[in-house]
């Protein structure tokens, strides 16, 4: 015991071990991430730009639209973009939106027309229950958006057509997706036809 | 501080693997094999960066064991812990995005996992740097094989798939839903960790058998 006191190192020494422990973890990391968060945000533009395409396939350009949007849950606001094709011409808008759904925010990039009807979405984000609430990534759901407005985006359970049916068991999800997109189309109707 | 004799090689990847096997003999870090094990791909994600980063914790931990004063021991080996988890996290932000996202913060609570840190303290501060580096391999490598098998057994009985190729197309096949819930991650864990100890035992009851038929040849010879 008295020989293990003896050796008891002063808190200085403790100190300094832990400042430069963790000193030259952190420069290490700084360097690391130098290289690295480029790269990142690199993949994230290309991957952000994969989807804007694949919502709005017709459009070659996409332009950001001056509409004030909501912040979200992840800090920074998702842009909206109106499409164009290569002579310039107007084939539709991209909006991006999240709603609350069962297990957090449910973030979409949906695609509309010139007329204001669903191109198509793409889930960019969710947390809803796997085999549940996930199901809004496939196909056979997301195509009862295809080619309606937002009049027609009405949730029925008894699966009457021309409706949106919902997921069993995951009619939260289902409600956070509907109205998502719905909210979004009233927002962007309303705001082209006030400017 | 003296180092415990080194142990073999083999025999530190066979504990980590089967004897000593983190999930289903420690019972250590249930929560993120629970939380990541719902398709194969993520648990095969997650078991390669808990790999890596317990091999590295054990090495740094082992290369400067001598310098550590025993004091600050458990800070300083989280913060190398915590620098091995954030260099996986930026080196998978960079190149893996998607597998990245759907680990989500089970990644960064790696730096927390109970085998990790356990390893730092129970093995590599008492050991040399190449057993620590095998100790991480082995505990790494069982830790990995674990969740995988998790995983595999989940995403095809919850899904239908294996790594996402459908096995059975889905009119043929109703997926069980619990199973990749957190519920059902209970239950099979539960299930391998019965299944683990129905192999320990009968391994080790045909040891004693081999045991007493030797005991019994011998009572025949001296009868003789």
């Amino acid at each position: 015991m008295s020989a293990h006191a003896q050796k008891e190192p002063g808190i200085l020494k403790l100190t300094i071990t832990m400042m430069l422990v963790t000193g030259i973890a952190g420069v290490i990391l700084g360097i690391v991430a130098y290289f690295t968060v480029p790269i990142q945000i690199k993949n994230d533009k290309i991957h952000k730009q994969e989807i804007l395409q694949k919502t709005l396939p017709e459009a070659r350009q996409f332009i950001k639209l001056d509409i004030p949007v909501d912040p979200h849950a992840h800090g920074k606001p998702n842009p909206w973009f109106k499409g164009v094709d290569e002579s310039g011409k107007l084939v539709g808008y991209v909006v991006q939106t999240d709603h609350r759904g069962y297990g957090g925010a449910v973030e979409l990039t949906v695609g509309i027309t010139n007329d204001m009807k669903i191109k198509g979405y793409e889930v960019l984000h969710h947390n809803e229950t796997p085999g549940l609430g996930d199901q809004i990534k496939k196909e056979n759901f997301k195509a009862q958006f295809v080619g309606k407005n937002s009049e027609q985006l009405v949730i029925t359970k008894r699966g009457e057509p021309g409706k949106i049916n919902a997921i069993t068991g995951a009619t939260i999800t289902t409600r956070a997706v509907v109205g998502g997109i719905k909210a979004s189309l009233e927002k962007l109707n309303q705001t082209l036809s006030t400017q | 501080m003296s180092d415990a004799n080194s142990p073999e090689i083999k025999t530190l990847i066979f504990e980590g693997i089967f004897t000593k096997n983190p999930v289903f003999v420690l019972a250590l870090s249930l929560c993120p094999a629970v939380a990541v094990t719902n398709t194969a791909i993520t648990s095969l994600g997650m078991g390669v960066a808990v790999l890596y980063v317990i091999t590295m914790s054990n090495v740094f931990t082992s290369l400067f064991r001598n310098y550590i004063p025993h004091k600050i021991r458990v800070p300083a080996y989280i913060t190398f812990i915590a620098f091995n988890v954030t260099f996986v996290q930026l080196v998978m932000s960079a190149f893996l995005p998607r597998l990245y996202e759907s680990l989500g913060v089970y990644l960064a609570l790696v730096v927390v996992f109970a085998i990790i840190l356990a390893r730092s303290e129970v093995f590599a501060s008492k050991n040399k740097v190449l057993p620590s580096f095998f100790d991480g391999i082995g505990m790494g490598t069982g830790f990995m094989l674990a969740l995988l098998l998790i995983g595999v057994i989940r995403e095809f009985i919850g899904y239908g798939t294996f790594f996402g190729m459908t096995i059975i197309p889905e009119q043929y096949f109703t997926p069980v839903l619990m199973v990749v819930l957190p519920p059902g991650g209970f239950i099979m864990i539960g299930l391998l960790i019965g299944l683990f100890n129905l192999i320990g035992d009968w391994r080790k009851s045909r040891r004693a058998d081999d045991s007493t038929q030797q005991v019994c040849q011998i009572d025949q010879k001296e009868a003789a």
